[in-house]
């Protein structure tokens, strides 16, 4: 659980990487999960807490060599996927605003919401683990 | 001029180069979208983003080169993207944003455009 602010989640976002890091990620997962993190993140202290220092967000996450889940929730009143502008279509290209979801979407494994719409779980496998998960080396021809 | 640790800043002529290095902090994403669109001017039209030293950026960072984009054509110039790292490339065309900004290879390739329109 850490503050709303975006200096608090960046120092979370650290340790989440240094995990990554420590079991093998490659640079193009890494940017990946830090791009969906950062984008979980914002929206979460932003839109979800509405930059209201008083309130908290909770960051979960389960890091090993095969994959990454990520989990961000905050205390706002969520919001409906449905609902939201598709930022890649012509019309909307010239918004400043609303790609975060979709690059969350476009970079990440799965990605789903509560149905509140407060708090997002994404999962990412890494390619370079594939072949570290004990059970599938079992299951695996010579 | 370097005005913060990921954003130098120069003018040339009619156009200011921001060139973006490392990585945009999450903490620091608000100020880049306040900045970039102040550096298109009237006397300055034109923005070059050079992203060859760019590891990073996320979706505040698109917004802040569309922002200055916008602010751009109201002026009557132009935002063009320069260099972009391979990862950061994928992402501008993920999210489309080469349908509106053109992104050029290296800095004369820019110039060149600039200088024919």
């Amino acid at each position: 659980v850490v503050p709303n602010d975006l200096r608090s989640a960046k120092s979370c976002e650290h340790r989440i990487l240094s995990e990554l890091s420590r079991h093998g990620y490659d640079e193009e997962t890494k940017f990946a999960i830090k791009l969906a993190l950062e984008e979980a993140l914002t929206n979460a202290v932003k839109h979800g807490n509405g930059n209201d220092r008083s309130k908290k967000i909770v960051i979960a996450y389960a890091v090993n060599p095969q994959r990454a889940v990520l989990g961000v929730r905050d205390e706002g009143n969520g919001f409906r996927l449905d609902q939201l502008p598709d930022p890649t279509a012509d019309e909307n290209l010239e918004r400043p605003s609303g790609r975060g979801i979709m690059l969350m979407q476009a970079y990440m494994t799965r990605l789903c919401f509560n149905d509140v719409g407060n708090e997002v779980w994404m999962l990412k496998k890494n390619p370079r683990g594939e072949g570290r998960h004990p059970a599938r080396q079992r299951g695996r021809k010579p | 001029v370097s005005e913060a640790g990921y954003l130098h800043v120069r003018r040339e002529g009619g156009l200011h180069i921001a060139a973006l290095r490392g990585e945009v902090p999450i903490d620091q994403a608000d100020l880049l979208r306040q900045r970039l669109p102040q550096l298109v001017r009237a006397d300055a039209p034109h923005l070059f983003i050079d992203l060859s030293e760019a590891r990073f950026i996320g979706s505040s960072a698109l917004a802040a080169i569309i922002a200055a984009h916008n602010e751009a054509q109201r002026h009557g110039g132009r935002v063009l993207i320069v260099s972009p790292q391979p990862a950061i490339d994928r992402l501008l065309h993920v999210a489309r944003i080469e349908q509106i900004i053109p992104i050029h290879p290296d800095l004369d390739s820019a110039r060149a455009a600039i200088q024919s329109t």
